[in-house]
């Protein structure tokens, strides 16, 4: 890959590019689709492809192609691109190399895996599912794996290679009795250590015990514990968008000119860790080439910094913290096709943890809340949010009372960082709901969120 | 390749198909007034289905080498055999007739041919123009236009080719006033080249949104609780999209994901109700000549006076539910299997006038647009934001409102619209993602539905 690297940017220095980069993407993934309680597609993903930007005159371009024979006239389209580019005599490709391993982030035994497991492994979570209870039906999920490997060279010195493998499942689950109920899970690792049996039992669990709802009659103000899954889409739609360098310095974020002030409960650290070993964002370095790092993006309830690549990094007179993304969500090769973006690797929560049970026994009158709906309509620029949820909890004295049919939740997320109230130890790693991040989270608990039925 | 199919058909495949996409396009992107992306890029590549034993093996590559081709025929079926072996019901697919043909929506001012001069111009000139409106704080401009080659061969005999070029822009509008921001998008496109914008100009289009954006900066939050309201055209869209279409999604209903399943001749919604996906709309964002199966795209009449006529169907979701397939299957590229997806969506004209509609409402809220929304088929539940909202007072427009959401159970609302506008317009274009997506539109007139569950923010 490093060869045909060379030999591209070789080509677009002698087209007249001043610098170029060339990320080159290869992987193979297998995936099966349930449905209905059995494996309905069995699909098998083989892509590779280059993307090439160049910069001529301070000025950048890109394009990408699937055909090398392709590469000498996308070039040329790219710089005829370049011309209109906004000019950024401060950029220029990286030129560090300091990289250091992360441990298992590549399982040979999923490079390796044929179709036969996955077909075995969608069997046992949909059987597991079905054990729990006979009016329960599997009816939807997956599971994906595969290997993918990738290149980055620039002209500035740098020839990155790496690989690594995923494994990703999902399951979702109704009941039909009386009344209707749903109930999910997921599961994701780099490593062959997953358990599908386990996942298929607690989506089948969830939907049993979320049966029969009733109304929701509380209204006001209330404490919510948002479970993983929940506070993910929050954290993915709200929180880490506002923390994006650019968005930052352009003013458009909650966050903006706040670094180094309290925006959150001091018993709150949030980081976004790309060498998180078995991370399932995690690599070497970023799509750009940058060596991935340990950012800490919030300590102790105090914003440090915001999330750069390398041009926003060097628009603003920062380092870049590693976040140049072309990752795609449910893909285990990341795209050829897309521009680095600032995005979150694999963003984690930090502080104090106590059992779930405790949580639940410092709660008077709260809601147990397992998804939202709608997090991606929040306010961006306030982070004003009003998202329904139809699965979760009431909670009265300390006790999980009953299910609810349905809540709209309505508060701001800022604020809802600041209105904590505890922090499981339910850690769980997850994908982003849309994004192609990574999360590893807890159940946490808020305080003065509004509650309408 | 017909060779590569007869030789599945050889091997004792029931059904085979092999798709070639190919896409070209450009994508530019500014940032107050600045180019921040410029992309030009090719990409093209294979995949093969095969049906074995009433399983589907699905093989993708963009190695599209004769090597590579027999490579992906020899795993699609190494792979159907293997889902074959647990199949528990067994998939056929519903019959259309074969088709041999070529289709061609013409683009008649070609992206492909106009200089990139052109193309920066016209989100120079949007952009400018919104930046100009006193409040507003940064603009984002988006050009993007891309034509896309698909060829399906299958085993009934199928050979279609179909080009079909879309081009859009869009503006996303951040209004500022010290530590009140406010966002606000809009977007203008659809099937076609430049002429999409002697039809709609993306300019005018944008000063308004941009204005609607700066007035929202000193809009009052919404009241709570259940009201009548008013949707315009892109909210419109949005709920028939969201709440109905996606719950009449074939795939849906036969997974037992779906409030609507098993409710075709059913009464769902008020006779004034008429909800149709038609991907063969002119111009339109979402439409399209032959699916991802090889079917032709067809209009479909989902909700007819309120009641539930129609799915939207893929060959096989067809079949389970002994229906005829209408032309859904769509797939965001050639490395993904078909999906079974909706088009251009939306809620059919009526005949009052929006001063009809609104003339005797003593308490409501007119909504327009979205920032988005989501849907739970199986529950039949939604809710979306609305972009912007204004207060009903005695039957006058007043007070623009903020972070106005409604939510809801989709039969319920259904049935609570009593009365739909004779302004039809589609709204703007957009993307669905369902793991996947697709470029989409939706829309309808204005229309009024009572006892909405409203919630205000904070």
């Amino acid at each position: 890959m490093i060869d045909i690297g060379n030999k591209v940017i070789k080509k677009a220095v002698k087209l007249g590019a001043d610098q170029a980069e060339v990320f080159i993407s290869s992987g193979k993934q297998n995936a099966f689709t349930i449905e209905k309680n059995a494996v309905t597609c069995t699909s098998g993903m083989e892509i590779s492809g280059i993307g090439i930007r160049i910069l001529k005159n301070s000025r950048m371009g890109f394009t990408y192609c699937t055909d090398l024979l392709e590469a000498e006239e996308a070039i040329k389209k790219a710089l005829s691109l370049s011309k209109l580019g906004k000019e950024m005599p401060y950029f220029s490709f990286t030129s560090e190399n300091k990289i250091r391993p992360i441990d298992n982030l590549f399982d040979k035994r999923i490079h390796e895996l044929g179709v036969e497991y996955g077909l075995q492994k969608s069997k046992e979570m949909i059987d597991s599912a079905l054990e729990v209870n006979k009016n329960i039906n599997v009816t939807n999920g997956y599971i994906i794996y595969g290997s993918s490997s990738f290149a980055i060279v620039n002209s500035q010195g740098v020839e990155i290679e790496d690989k690594g493998t995923t494994i990703l499942g999902t399951v979702g689950t109704v009941m039909k009795d009386a009344g209707i109920s749903t109930g999910f899970e997921e599961i994701c690792s780099r490593m062959l250590d997953v358990d599908f049996d386990i996942a298929g039992k607690n989506a089948a669990e969830l939907a049993v015990k979320s049966h029969n709802p009733k109304k929701c009659e509380d209204s006001g103000e209330t404490t919510i514990l948002f479970t993983p899954y929940a506070f993910r889409d929050m954290l993915e739609f709200i929180t880490i968008p506002a923390l994006h360098g650019d968005i930052a310095h352009k003013g458009e974020s909650v966050y903006s000119d706040k670094v180094g002030e309290l925006v959150a409960s001091e018993e709150i650290s949030i980081i976004d860790d790309a060498t998180l070993p078995n991370g399932l964002n995690s690599a070497i370095v970023d799509d750009e080439g940058v060596p991935s790092k340990r950012v800490e993006l919030i300590k102790a309830g105090v914003l440090k910094t915001f999330l750069y690549d390398v041009s926003t990094a060097k628009e603003y007179g920062k380092e870049s913290t590693g976040s140049g993304s072309r990752s795609e969500r449910l893909k285990v090769a990341k795209s050829y096709k897309s521009l680095p973006i600032i995005d979150a690797r694999n963003l984690i929560l930090q502080g104090r943890t106590h059992p779930i049970d405790e949580l639940i026994d410092e709660v008077k009158k709260g809601l147990l809340v397992y998804t939202v709906l709608g997090a991606h309509t929040a306010n961006p620029a306030s982070g004003d949010f009003s998202v329904n949820s139809s699965l979760l909890f009431k909670i009265e004295d300390g006790e999980i009372k009953h299910p609810i049919k349905s809540a709209m939740i309505s508060g701001n997320m800022p604020d809802c960082l600041k209105n904590l109230v505890g922090m499981g130890n339910d850690f769980k790693k997850l994908t982003g709901e849309i994004m192609p991040i990574s999360l590893m989270i807890p159940t946490i608990g808020v305080e003065k969120v509004t509650v309408s039925a | 390749m017909d060779k590569i199919i007869d030789e599945a058909m050889k091997r004792g495949a029931e059904y085979a198909d092999i798709r070639f996409l190919s896409k070209e396009g450009t994508r530019l992107e500014l940032k107050d007034g600045e180019l921040k992306k410029s992309i030009y890029g090719k990409d093209g590549g294979t995949s093969m289905r095969v049906l074995y034993k009433g399983a589907w093996g699905f093989f993708s590559t963009n190695d599209l080498s004769k090597k590579s081709l027999e490579n992906a025929l020899d795993t699609a079926f190494k792979l159907a055999k293997g889902s074959s072996t647990m199949v528990k019901e067994r998939i056929h697919l519903a019959d259309v007739k074969a088709v041999k043909a070529k289709k061609i929506l013409h683009a008649k001012k070609d992206p492909q041919d106009m200089s990139i001069e052109e193309k920066h111009a016209l989100i120079l000139n949007m952009s400018s123009a919104i930046s100009e409106i006193k409040g507003v704080h940064t603009v984002t401009a988006v050009y993007g236009d891309g034509t896309e080659i698909q060829h399906i061969l299958n085993s009934d005999g199928a050979d279609l080719y179909s080009q079909v070029t879309r081009t859009f822009v869009y503006a996303r509008i951040i209004a500022r006033e010290g530590k009140n921001v406010v966002g606000f998008s809009t977007s203008t496109g659809g099937t076609g080249g430049f002429e999409i914008f002697d039809l709609e100009d993306p300019v005018k289009k944008g000063i308004k949104a941009g204005e609607s954006a700066v007035r929202i900066l000193s809009a009052k939050k919404a009241p709570g609780g259940k009201m009548t309201i008013i949707t315009d055209h892109n909210l419109t869209g949005v709920f028939a999209h969201e709440a109905l279409g996606h719950a009449t999604e074939g795939d849906c209903i036969v997974s037992g994901n779906s409030c609507l399943e098993g409710k075709i001749g059913e009464r769902i919604g008020s006779e004034k109700v008429t909800i149709i996906d038609d991907p063969s709309v002119k111009n339109a964002f979402g439409s399209f000549p032959f699916d991802a199966e090889g079917v032709k795209a067809q209009r479909k009449i989902l909700v007819e006076n309120g009641i539930l006529k129609n799915y939207i169907l893929n060959r096989e979701t067809a079949y389970k539910l002994k229906m005829t397939p209408n032309g859904g299957a769509r797939a965001e590229s050639y490395s993904v299997h078909p999906l079974v997806r909706m088009s251009n969506t939306f809620i059919d004209n009526g005949d009052h006038s929006f001063e009809e509609l609104i003339e005797d409402i003593k308490l409501g809220v007119y909504v327009k647009g979205t920032r988005g929304g989501q849907v739970s088929t199986a529950k039949g539940t939604f809710q979306f934001n609305a972009q912007e909202a204004f207060l009903i007072k005695n039957g006058e427009i007043t007070t623009p409102l903020k972070d106005v959401s409604i939510a809801g159970a989709t039969l319920e609302t259904l049935k609570n619209i009593d009365a739909c506008g004779n302004d039809f317009k589609l709204g703007d274009p957009g993307s669905c993602g369902k793991g996947q997506w697709v470029p989409v539109s939706d829309g309808g007139p204005h229309i009024r539905i009572r006892n909405v569950v409203l919630g205000g923010g904070t």
